[in-house]
């Protein structure tokens, strides 16, 4: 659906996107995890042609993104923004109404699609409300139920539950997992971990305008986490430390805490015994070890 | 006005300039050469315009009262009361011919209020301009679907005005039927420099200096009160390059019934101060929304 090679993305002389490749396949659910300012949106700025792309190549339904293209890529894509963008001037039913006029779908068919989203999004009560009388949640649930009512081969969602309550988070959740259930192709830009580890096939991490690492969640934490941590708070000794790394696969020390690494087929029973007599918190590795090795790395660099 | 048509193609050259600047590694990626840029869209700008007449159903109310208010004060105080001490100017009386001027600077007011206040708010606090871009509708159709509405809007303040005139029985001519057309096609242009103005617009403070400095004075010197011809030569030059001047030419002919040929002179230029203002603000929202 999607493939890139050589994104570049410079603001007044600053690049932002600094030369990326990534493919998204079909009905696959893409997730672009990385801080504030790593470059996603941007990223998904060029692939749904909202702006220019300042080299390298993008491809959208095997389609150059570009002039050329733009109205019959943007006819095919969904699109839900970061930033609340529905229209106030309208209310909730009419909002979905009038988008569809956008996109030139027959009343008839628009109004039978939008009862169907707006009922799928738990919104059918509220269909004659104002947008401004709508929680944040509910206004999210509208921009995804607009972002489909062109029926898109792929939707496309910036942040989609930045800013959303625990309740409303997983609401959205859940109707997303719905879609691509349904075979609809998402690609979504997120900083929360959890939120790439629920709904993505696969991740691509960025940081600093370049992919860092891509794979599945599976492979991204076998590959730079491993298997399972150990986590024992300050105050540790240095003595620890030094135990804990010959018998680890990897050792983190921060002022707040010491992360032990464990790789597929370690033997945890020598830690185990270094560990007796102490607190400690013993999890699976997860996306955010991964994330923190990276980014740390980075910084080193 | 029969350059009407000749903005499409216009606008379509317009974009072509700006939607492309993508530096686009190797030759293919922008299709083969020659590829159609995208075209102007009327369906689509027809699209826009609908949103914001349903957006406008909801609160008409209010706003026909503010677009029709006003001229009326101006009309039936300046018209009727200082009428009485001015006597007739042209052979007609003052309060006919401040009528027949006054519905052009209302079809002004209610272009220029439209493209300025509202398009700026729909641009940027309601966002709605970057909500319709992610669609197929282009930023280009999105402005000529508001300065579409803007004449829409005119349309009816026009149709509104030439009632109550024609109540009043300030209409001297049968061919006043054909004002709210007028009033359609010169709002035309000033609904696309009132976009210009919007596309330059850093904070709503920005529109204060249009509206001083361009609106009042044509309101002022475009000869609704008093014949251009009254001003010092230098003032008249002036006075004649101002927009509004030849839409009180315009509704004034068809109000009082004095068709001349110089009225092709003054639609012509109507047409020049919509096709060009249009491109350029085109240009500058291109410029300020596609990075």
């Amino acid at each position: 659906m999607v493939e890139a090679r050589g994104v570049y993305k410079e603001f007044s002389g600053r690049a932002v996107v600094c030369g990326i490749d990534f493919a998204v396949g079909r009905r696959e659910c893409v997730g672009f995890l990385g801080p504030n300012g790593a470059g996603k949106t941007t990223t998904i700025r060029m692939i749904t042609c909202q702006s220019p792309l300042g080299g390298g190549e993008i491809r959208v339904f095997g389609l150059p993104v570009g002039a050329a293209h733009e109205r019959a890529i943007k006819a095919r894509l969904g699109v839900v923004p970061q930033d609340e963008n529905l229209d106030p001037d309208l209310g909730v039913l009419t909002n979905l109404l009038v988008y569809a006029s956008y996109f030139g779908i027959p009343r008839a068919v628009a109004a039978a699609r939008a009862e169907e989203l707006l009922s799928l999004f738990a919104l059918a009560d509220r269909k004659d409300a104002r947008i401004d009388t709508l929680s944040g949640g509910m206004k999210r649930r509208l921009s995804i139920a607009r972002g489909l009512i062109n029926e898109p081969e792929l939707l496309v969602l910036d942040e989609p539950t930045t800013g959303l309550d625990p309740q409303a988070r997983h609401l959205v959740w859940e109707k997303l997992r719905e879609l691509t259930r349904r075979g609809t192709t998402v690609l979504l830009t997120t900083h929360y971990m959890e939120e790439a580890a629920q709904l993505c096939d696969r991740i691509l991490i960025m940081d600093g305008g370049k992919v860092i690492a891509q794979g599945t969640p599976r492979e991204l934490i076998r590959r730079w986490a491993g298997r399972e941590v150990f986590e024992v708070f300050a105050p540790y000794e240095e003595a620890l430390r030094d135990r804990a790394a010959g018998l680890a696969s990897r050792v983190e020390a921060t002022q707040d805490a010491l992360r032990i690494y464990l790789d597929e087929g370690a033997d945890v029973k020598p830690l185990l015994d270094a560990l007796a007599g102490r607190e400690f918190l013993h999890r699976a590795a997860n996306l955010e070890d991964v994330f923190l090795h990276l980014t740390k790395r980075e910084l080193r660099d | 006005m029969t350059s009407i048509g000749a903005p499409g193609a216009t606008v379509a050259a317009t974009s072509e300039q700006h939607v492309p600047r993508v530096a686009v590694s190797g030759g293919r990626d922008g299709g083969p050469p020659g590829a159609p840029a995208p075209r102007l869209d009327l369906l689509s700008v027809a699209r826009v315009t609908r949103r914001n007449f349903l957006s406008w159903r909801r609160f008409y109310r209010a706003s026909l009262v503010s677009s029709l208010g006003d001229p009326l004060l101006f009309l039936f105080g300046i018209g009727w009361g200082l009428g009485r001490f001015v006597g007739d100017i042209d052979g007609y009386p003052y309060a006919q011919y401040v009528a027949s001027g006054i519905v052009a600077s209302s079809v002004m007011n209610v272009a220029t209020f439209e493209t300025t206040f509202s398009s700026f708010a729909r641009m940027r606090e309601q966002r709605t301009y970057e909500a319709i871009r992610a669609t197929p509708v282009s930023l280009t159709e999105i402005m000529g679907g508001d300065v579409l509405w803007a004449a829409c809007k005119c349309l009816l303040t026009a149709t509104v005005m030439t009632l109550v005139l024609l109540f009043a029985g300030l209409l001297a001519s049968p061919l006043a039927v054909v004002l709210p057309v007028a009033g359609f096609l010169i709002g035309l242009p000033f609904g696309a420099i009132g976009m210009c103005v919007t596309a330059r617009a850093q904070s709503w403070d920005y529109f204060t200096y249009y509206f001083t400095l361009g609106v009042s004075v044509m309101f002022y010197f475009s000869g609704i009160f008093f014949p251009i011809g009254a001003l010092p030569t230098a003032l008249q030059a002036i006075g004649w390059a101002l927009p509004l001047s030849h839409g009180v030419a315009i509704t004034r002919a068809l109000a009082l019934g004095d068709l001349h040929a110089m009225l092709l002179v003054h639609a012509a230029v109507l047409a020049v101060y919509f096709v060009v203002p249009f491109r350029f603000a085109v240009r500058w929202m291109h410029c300020r929304l596609v990075s």
